[in-house]
């Protein structure tokens, strides 16, 4: 069974700078030029309907490019993964290269995501004996629904340089967390120097109690299942 | 010469203006304006009605003031009787049914404002566009990854008893 070292999470990235107002006009050449560049190995490359660059890498997920930044999205790993500082990097070279073969435009914004789907038993009652039954009594006058569909959350809180962004989802079916670090493009002298500045570690740890309660609730039904396939 | 010439076309001028003046006032048909050619148009109708005052001799004109603006406030007149309505027929722009614009035509600064305004309403939904797509393609990897571990993943033993 999984631990929190070993389970899956999905990183995100994006290097936004000022507009490049040609993009849509060129967007072909780049295309190409993304293509000939980047990893060896390309699977898909595609422009969408509203132009914007679409590039399915095998080893960082997928990159897309549009006008005002270079985005890296599903890069599939682990937390154990993400403490080696080596693999870290070749995430960001490579976003940090899309952003450069882009051209030069003044880097606004620099921002760095996590995101885990963890598969509990009953994720909504789970989050409401954590927490949220609380709140929803609060809301509806000590008398909560006793069931719901859904149930979101957003929360914001500045960092130092930084401005993070936790959202939680739950549905019958998954829980899902996004915890996303962004900071103002003249901090940095590079991708890399915020992203080591961010510290996904620390990021992590701040997760780990949370998704340990999931990934246990997680196990807890694996187990039960696979006793009962048993029998 | 020059002199007797010079005053015949001066005479001809002033006696001019005073028989069309004398027209104007006197007459109650009114010349129908020019109304822009449109290569694609539409004809409909504009009413007008004809009020007099008690003096009898002022006469105003009603029309849509958002069409007046859209023609550049070039007025139409139409034929008709004092006292009575009558319809006549105008060009204005469009196919189909006709329609007019809701804001009348502003100076070009406004027209600007409102070409930024409309691009911005496109960017922010294209932003908003992109965030979503993100977030689909985001949880689709790991939903498919987990999925795909979940089916290679060995059945369990089965127990003989």
């Amino acid at each position: 069974m999984a631990t929190f070292d070993e389970s899956l999470v999905s990183v995100s990235g994006r290097i936004g700078h000022e507009r490049d107002f040609t993009f849509y006009k060129n967007n072909v050449d780049l295309a190409n030029l993304l293509q000939k560049e980047l990893s060896a190995t390309p699977k898909e490359i595609t422009i969408d309907t509203d132009g914007d660059i679409e590039i399915e890498m095998s080893d960082v997920g997928t990159i897309i490019a549009t006008p005002s930044a270079a985005i890296a999205v599903g890069w599939l790993t682990t937390p154990k993964v993400l403490s080696v500082q080596q693999e870290v990097e070749k995430f960001v070279n490579t976003l940090d290269r899309l952003a450069k073969l882009k051209g030069s435009f003044a880097v606004e914004s620099y921002s760095i995501g996590l995101f885990f789907r963890f598969r509990p038993e009953n994720p909504l009652n789970l989050l409401r004996e954590r927490g949220f039954e609380s709140s929803l009594q609060f809301i509806f006058s000590e008398k909560a629904p006793p069931d719901i569909a859904s149930l979101k959350s957003s929360t914001t809180r500045s960092k130092g340089k930084f401005r993070d962004t936790i959202e939680l989802e739950a549905s019958s079916k998954d829980a899902r967390v996004r915890y996303s670090r962004s900071g103002n493009g003249a901090g940095f002298d590079s991708y890399l120097t915020f992203v080591v500045a961010a510290s996904l570690r620390e990021m992590l740890e701040e997760l780990k109690p949370f998704a340990e309660i999931l990934l246990a609730a997680e196990r807890g039904l694996r187990l039960s299942g696979l006793l009962s396939e048993m029998k | 010469m020059y002199d007797v010439l010079i005053l015949s076309v001066m005479t001809v001028g002033i006696l001019a203006m005073a028989v069309f003046s004398y027209k104007i006032f006197h007459s109650r048909a009114y010349p129908v304006g020019m109304v822009r050619e449109i290569p694609t148009s539409q004809h409909g109708t504009l009413e007008l009605e004809d009020v007099s005052d008690q003096e009898g001799t002022t006469q105003r004109i009603f029309y849509s003031d958002v069409w007046a603006k859209r023609h550049n406030q070039e007025t139409a007149y139409g034929l008709f009787e004092k006292g009575k309505k009558r319809k006549i027929h105008l060009r204005f722009y469009g196919g189909g049914e006709p329609s007019f614009p809701e804001k009348p035509q502003g100076s070009p600064l406004e027209e600007k404002v409102t070409e930024h305004e409309e691009a911005l309403k496109v960017y922010s939904k294209q932003v908003e566009n992109l965030e979503k797509r993100l977030r689909r393609l985001e949880a689709e990897r790991v939903q498919k990854f987990q999925e795909a571990t979940e089916e290679e993943k060995p059945e369990a033993p089965q127990v003989v008893h």
